[in-house]
């Protein structure tokens, strides 16, 4: 796992770092494909599941898109991202055997919640990408053209960047929400609870629709859609650790 | 055997002694051809630069600077004493290390600056054409010219800005990424302006626009870019087009105030709007730079950028040296075993010749003796020879890796009564060795 805190700190040895990273993928996957096994179901169930997963999947998009953009600073966000997420996933109570709440005894449960994270990975990286776009602004605003600078990406790399990972990430959101109240139809007789789950994944796929809105219709590109991307985020957290700290709703099995 | 570097450079020399001394790239060859067709000169590399002309010789001894310093003379037509105090000269690591300074542009006026290397790149292409440069020079050369790509890649010397064309060309970057496909907005027709838009057109940017208070000077200008004239009255309309705007008028009050940059922006979405000013007093007013995606860069802006990034040069420079020093000593183990080939290859001569004299000269005294017990002899003095030779050779190639190698290499020659240099007038007669061998053969 240091390994790729590494790999995030050597921006300047990017070739390297992201074969680094390419292999703490692969290993991940395996890792997470073992744990599947060994539980004989989709592992993706409690939190610590749910960090791993999308830290893997944080990597994996980063390093699908790396060869487009090249911007070994975001590469350095994403995979010290999943570093974190990958120490506080592994100081979790993991409980792999814990006996399944009869709701989420079905593999099909599956698919909302892979969908969703797959999403909030995307909207990660967004979000990575925005503060990189605002700090490469502030800096070439205030006139400090140094090295740091020169390393950062370009804002128009910046925001080509997030826009192309909120439109991965918002149709996965979108079809997450879809599967999840279909799933819910069969669980809980019901497509819609308004529980705070739900609400707050519509709150969040509000918000990047907004995003898409702003970037696609009226074709802006300023502060308005990188702040988006930033309140964006923090629904994201919100919806998906937020809501389970606050500890009511029917999602709150996912511990 | 002697390397060295016998040159001038602008911390050295006056610039117009710099210019009688320069050697223009045709006349490269010619030069080379010239200067290693001298008895003294076994290989030779010229590198000649508007900041520096350098004599990389490869010669039998140090009293052959004289050689190359006369030959300079004759060449330029000046006379030594003339050039002479200006001159340095760097024997052994020191001309190694020297070289290697140089390609990484630590040894330039402007610190880091990437030309040194092209030119370092067509000495040893002039040399190579006129067959000057063999295997110490090429060799010398061809890691001076990777130490100068090591040094560019592996530290931060030659990244940066070194004008302010550049900067502005950084800065654009940092905005648009690649520039393909943006469009310049030149307005004025100042020299600086037209600069920093040659830059900008270098690196990538596509469209010209060109708007100056006499549209005639305009036309003409936007002709050298193959671009368009634009009214300067549609200055407005036009930066919505225009991803990057340079100022340059000679105008005593802004051009450009806040208004017209605020209803161009709205017409451009808030897509980045990026203002070079370089006019004195300033073409755009102060408070255009407080707009949201707008960055405006003037001339104090971009002169302060080419200082900080000159700073952080400065900075490199210790890493550099680093690097140069690891390269001198790798170079150094190759020079100095290339400077013991010959030494043990003309003392095993030696051994050797002696050996076969003397056992001829037995084989004609006993001639009783049967072929098998000539044979035995045969082999025994060789072995002899051997075993004497063995301490003596391995003690030499450690010689060479030392740096009192030359010093001591010479004893050898000296103690042996070889001679270094494989030049064939200098190749030591027989008749000498004869008369000597008595006395070397008890040992």
């Amino acid at each position: 796992m240091y390994l790729w805190s590494i790999a995030g700190g050597a921006d300047r040895v990017s070739r390297w770092a992201s074969l680094l990273a390419a292999l703490g993928l692969v290993a991940q996957g395996v890792a997470i494909a073992l744990d599947c096994a060994h539980a004989h179901r989709v592992a993706i169930i409690n939190l610590a599941e749910s960090l791993m997963f999308i830290s893997w999947t944080l990597t994996g998009l980063y390093l699908l898109m790396e060869r487009r953009f090249r911007m070994p600073a975001l590469g350095a966000f994403a995979t010290l991202v999943s570093a974190c997420l990958i120490v506080v996933a592994s100081s979790l109570p993991g409980s792999i055997n814990a006996a399944l709440l009869p709701a989420l005894q079905s593999h099909w449960n599956a698919v909302p919640t892979i969908t969703c994270l797959l999403g909030y990975s995307g909207f990660t990286l967004a979000f990575g990408s925005a503060v990189v776009y605002a700090i490469q602004a502030r800096m070439l605003k205030t006139k400090r053209i140094n090295v740091i600078q020169r390393r950062l990406p370009s804002l128009d790399v910046a925001d080509r960047f997030a826009y192309k990972m909120v439109s991965i990430g918002f149709p996965m959101l979108t079809l997450g929400i879809i599967t999840g109240s279909l799933w819910a139809q069969t669980a809980w007789n019901s497509y819609w609870n308004w529980d705070p789950k739900e609400t707050w994944s519509l709150i969040t796929w509000l918000i990047y629709a907004a995003y898409l809105h702003v970037r696609i219709v009226s074709r802006r590109r300023d502060k308005w859609a990188n702040r988006l991307l930033i309140i964006g985020f923090l629904c994201v957290l919100i919806t998906f650790i937020g809501v389970n700290l606050l500890g009511s709703g029917l999602h709150i099995y996912s511990w | 055997m002697h390397l060295v570097v016998i040159g001038l450079n602008h911390t050295t020399a006056p610039v117009e002694l710099r210019e009688k001394l320069s050697i223009s790239d045709g006349q490269l060859p010619d030069a080379h051809r010239d200067l290693a067709s001298r008895d003294a000169v076994l290989e030779c590399v010229i590198l000649s630069t508007c900041n520096r002309t350098e004599v990389y010789a490869y010669t039998p001894s140090r009293a052959d600077d004289e050689v190359i310093i006369e030959w300079m003379s004759s060449f330029f037509s000046v006379p030594a004493g003339d050039f002479q105090p200006f001159l340095y000269s760097r024997a052994g690591h020191k001309a190694i290390e020297h070289l290697f300074r140089v390609a990484s542009g630590i040894d330039s006026m402007v610190l880091g600056e990437a030309q040194i290397l092209g030119q370092v790149k067509s000495a040893y292409a002039a040399a190579t054409a006129a067959s000057s440069a063999h295997t110490l020079l090429g060799g010398l050369f061809q890691q001076g010219i990777s130490v100068g790509k090591r040094a560019r890649t592996e530290t931060e010397i030659g990244r940066g800005a070194f004008s302010i064309g550049s900067v502005a060309v950084g800065v654009a970057r940092s905005i648009f990424d690649e520039l393909k496909g943006r469009s310049v907005l030149l307005v004025g027709a100042g020299k600086m302006g037209e600069l920093t838009a040659t830059h900008l057109t270098a690196s990538g940017a596509s469209a010209v626009l060109v708007a100056n208070r006499t549209h005639q000077k305009a036309i003409d200008l936007a002709e050298r870019f193959n671009g368009q004239a634009v009214e300067f009255s549609q200055l407005q309309s036009a930066m919505i087009s225009a991803d990057i705007v340079i100022t340059s008028t000679g105008a005593a009050e802004p051009i450009i105030d806040r208004e017209m940059v605020l209803s161009a922006m709205k017409a451009r979405r808030g897509r980045p709007l990026f203002f070079v000013d370089i006019a004195v007093p300033r073409d755009i007013e102060a408070d255009v730079d407080l707009l949201d995606g707008v960055f405006v860069y003037n001339i104090d802006d971009l002169q302060a950028a080419v200082e900080a990034h000159a700073k952080e040069r400065r900075a490199e420079v210790q890493k550099v040296e680093e690097i140069v020093r690891l390269e001198v000593a790798e170079f150094m183990i190759k020079f100095r075993t290339l400077d013991a080939v010959p030494v043990i290859s003309a003392l095993r001569e030696k051994f050797e010749d002696i050996r076969q004299r003397e056992t001829d000269r037995l084989r004609d005294r006993l001639r009783h003796l049967s072929r098998e017990d000539l044979e035995l002899i045969n082999l025994t003095t060789r072995s002899i020879v051997n075993r004497i030779c063995h301490t003596p050779m391995i003690q030499i190639k450690d010689y060479a890796g030392h740096d009192d190698s030359s010093e001591k290499l010479d004893m050898v020659c000296d103690l042996f009564g070889i001679c270094r240099v494989e030049t064939p007038e200098e190749n030591p007669p027989d008749s000498v060795q004869a008369s000597n061998q008595g006395d070397k053969k008890p040992s």
